[in-house]
């Protein structure tokens, strides 16, 4: 396990990536545009690396409520390919914070599609 | 006389005999001759002067084809210098041009290389991220264990939860 961190630990160092910081900097304005784009919508897609548990889910549901100021049913999906984190789909918005989307943006700044 | 045994009748007949002679002659043969010889002599003449004005004229014609020689020389020696300055120039062009070809080269050399170079390190970086990113996509599931993923689930709520609230005051 020790062995695993320490490598993994160098393959992010290689790619100078944080786990804590997995939101693109335009959360804020990724935000904004979500009223408009989900306008009318009434259902989200959520789907994540592992199972949301519960209490999870009531506070992803809660922000939805209030980012949208209006009730929004969720749906769940898991997706181990997504590795860690999850993304929102409310129509045509889209909120992307999973490790394989950041592990992408990195790629594609390198030239690698 | 006569004792002499010159007979004075005889005397007069051979002077008078050769006066008739003399003058016979001198009608007859001496004006001819000396006419002749008057003649050949104004030939001769007339050959010497002719000799001497062809010398003449051969001076003149020698002095004129030196002249056109010389001429000819200096020209020859003009042409000569000109086409050795043409050729100086000639091969000081072709040095320069040769000279620009080969800088012109080696710029153009140096900047493939440069770009081959860049190629070449771009490539490299682009396989080792696609390496690195191959050994995370390979490495976070088996590192990123529940707790942890949902460790990042609540930190990623948290932030949009107060990324909102920072928009709405």
């Amino acid at each position: 396990m020790k062995k695993d961190n320490h490598k993994l630990q160098e393959a992010l160092d290689l790619m100078n990536f944080d786990t804590t910081h997995v939101f693109a900097d335009d959360l804020q304005e990724s935000i904004k545009l979500a009223v408009e784009k989900a306008k009318g919508e009434k259902a989200a897609m959520v789907e994540s690396a592992s199972t949301f548990i519960p209490a999870e889910k009531q506070k992803l549901e809660n922000i939805l409520d209030t980012i949208f100021k209006r009730r929004i049913s969720v749906d769940y999906f898991v997706k181990p390919s997504l590795l860690g984190g999850f993304r929102v789909t409310v129509g045509d918005w889209k909120l992307d914070g999973t490790l394989a989307c950041q592990l992408e943006k990195i790629q594609s700044k390198f030239g690698v599609k | 006389m006569e004792k002499l045994g010159i007979e004075p009748s005889l005397l007069i007949t051979q002077i008078v005999n050769f006066t008739i002679m003399i003058f016979i002659l001198g009608k007859l043969l001496y004006k001819p001759i000396l006419k002749s010889l008057e003649d050949r002599r104004k030939k001769i003449e007339e050959g010497l002067l002719f000799t001497e004005k062809a010398k003449k004229e051969l001076e003149t014609i020698d002095k004129r084809h030196e002249t056109v020689l010389n001429q000819a020389r200096k020209e020859a020696k003009a042409i000569l210098e000109d086409a050795k300055k043409d050729g100086r120039k000639l091969k000081e062009e072709m040095l320069t041009e040769g000279k620009n070809e080969v800088s012109h080269l080696k710029q153009k050399l140096e900047k493939e290389m440069k770009n081959r170079e860049e190629e070449i390190q771009a490539e490299m970086t682009s396989h080792t991220v696609e390496i690195a990113a191959e050994m995370v996509k390979r490495l976070i599931p088996e590192v990123l264990k529940d707790e942890s993923q949902h460790q990042l689930i609540l930190k990623q709520l948290e932030r949009i939860e107060k990324t909102h609230e920072k928009r709405q005051s």
